[in-house]
């Protein structure tokens, strides 16, 4: 392990974040718009919404990629952004990200030795010996057999190449693992195993992971707890379970109908809201609540007036105007307690 | 894509993975539009897809396949709920549901086996965890009223459906 400590307290924290993307002479778009939470140490967060909902780019600005227009980023008690930039690289080596596309991962001219050793080489650590030990030794950690070493991209399958991908972004030895779609284009099985590849990571490695996904069900296995963007704002976050199987935001109440149900009984008990439309133009956000043209729920307030996030349940925050009404009804979407999930022992 | 597909009015639409990379909205969106438009003008629809909600949600009858084959066939919800072969199970039970404790999610082991070194008997056999000596012998599909499988213990085997 490399010398320095682990600092103490919340692992990432962002308060007020912005990210912009355009010129001054350009529309200015607001990916990230007023972002704020803090991230434990160990812990996994999920980040859910839609394509456009600026999910990538908070992970992206979380690690430091990506530079924020406002607001302040923490990583433990240091802040990374006024850093001088070698020193910026150097922290930077802590907090690496793993992209959706495996394909475009990997150079396709390096064996997965070279790819695996390239990090470490930029960063000048080791010798080269101790480098090609140590990718064989990450080769093993993430299940794959060490004649992968010296094999070419394209000779790996789709699920080879992601555990790869993580077997790389461990070589420096982070400390915040960004995981961003990552088991996305996986078929069920493959993701499984995934899925428990990451956990164990997690305990073996002492990691933190941000895990970005559009797929609530793979989120709220792995995540304690979830943020829900819609057009770049946290809409409603969470301990992952409570979100995803009571939402109090009508955003994630609708992501949450959109699933597909594999379970007859709750298939029927479900009532389906299917949004209209897309994330609208970001160059002209909506007035009020960002997602009034598609809620709903929507009223003549939530076109006039921004809700403010509040504390709805212990350590569940909502901005809606009627998240009150939400939680009062009825559990609509709840998880409803049938002969089948009795029986839900497991395998 | 939808609409170049329906210009000639077609009796059969096949959509491979027509929402796979889509966010949820825009899938139940899709979906939609599917659905109606085969009510509407009677197209017929073959669904290819590994998402097993979706078929779930939208399907008759479901096949499932495994290196070439067919493996097990009936309606969608009777298959769901209790499937007859090691691997409609297999897979059913890696999907995470939150109804489950966290912890480990089953999956299937091994990978498929490569087109040059297929598997004489049940292709399957070397993942499942079910397999015994005779299921090296070729494996005929064998059809009980409107279920079909091809799995020589499917009789014995009780096995797993979503979120059991």
């Amino acid at each position: 392990m490399n010398s320095t400590m682990q600092p103490v307290g919340p692992a990432i924290s962002v308060e007020n974040l912005h990210v912009s993307f355009g010129r001054k002479n350009q529309a200015v778009i607001k990916a990230v718009d007023g972002v704020t939470f803090a991230m434990q140490k160990g812990e996994i967060f999920g980040i859910i919404g839609e394509s456009g909902s600026g999910k990538s780019t908070l992970g992206r600005a979380m690690v430091g990629l990506l530079r924020p227009s406002g607001g302040e980023l923490m990583h433990g008690d240091v802040s990374p952004l006024a850093l001088p930039s070698s020193e910026f690289n150097r922290h930077r080596r802590k907090y690496q990200i793993i992209a959706q596309d495996p394909n475009a991962a990997f150079d396709p001219r390096m064996t997965m030795l070279q790819s695996l050793c390239e990090p470490l080489h930029i960063a000048r650590e080791g010798r080269r010996a101790d480098r090609i030990a140590k990718a064989f030794a990450m080769l093993e950690r993430v299940a794959l057999p060490p004649e992968m070493a010296n094999r070419y991209p394209h000779e790996l399958s789709g699920g080879q190449k992601q555990r790869a991908n993580i077997a790389r972004a461990l070589m420096l030895e982070p400390r915040v693992l960004v995981c961003d779609e990552v088991v996305a284009a996986l078929d069920v099985s493959i993701q499984a195993d995934m899925l428990n590849l990451f956990a164990r990571l997690r305990e073996e490695f002492n990691l933190t992971y941000v895990f970005i996904s559009h797929d609530l069900r793979v989120v709220s296995h792995i995540s304690d707890r979830v943020a829900v963007m819609y057009f770049g704002k946290i809409v409603e976050f969470g301990p992952a379970r409570d979100v995803i199987d009571r939402p109090l935001h009508p955003y994630t109440e609708a992501l949450r109908s959109a699933e597909p149900e594999v379970i007859q009984d709750r298939a029927k008990a479900r009532k389906r809201i299917v949004l209209q439309g897309e994330i609208p133009s970001a160059v002209n956000p909506p007035s009020g609540c960002r997602f009034h043209t598609r809620c709903p729920r929507a009223r003549d307030v939530c076109r006039a007036d921004e809700p403010k996030q509040r504390e709805l349940l212990p350590g569940r925050h909502v901005a809606c105007h009627f998240a009150e009404e939400l939680m009062a009804q009825a559990e609509p979407l709840a998880v409803q307690p049938s002969r089948i999930s009795e029986a839900s022992a497991g395998l | 894509m939808i609409a170049m597909a329906l210009v000639c009015e077609p009796r059969l639409l096949i959509a491979d993975e027509p929402t796979t990379a889509l966010d949820v909205t825009i899938q139940a969106q899709i979906m939609d539009l599917l659905l109606e438009l085969s009510q509407k003008t009677g197209t017929a629809i073959l669904f290819i897809t590994h998402n097993l909600g979706l078929v779930a949600q939208s399907c008759h009858r479901m096949v499932t396949m495994y290196a070439g084959e067919v493996v097990e066939s009936g309606p969608v919800w009777d298959v769901i709920a209790s499937p007859r072969h090691p691997y409609s199970s297999g897979l059913l039970h890696s999907i995470p549901d939150s109804s489950r404790p966290r912890g480990t999610l089953p999956s299937i082991p091994g990978r498929v086996p490569s087109l040059r070194a297929m598997p004489a008997g049940c292709r399957f056999e070397p993942r499942c965890s079910y397999a015994v000596p005779e299921c090296s012998a070729t494996q005929p599909i064998q059809h009980i009223a409107d279920r079909e499988v091809r799995c020589h213990r499917f009789a014995e085997l009780s096995l797993a459906g979503a979120g059991t």
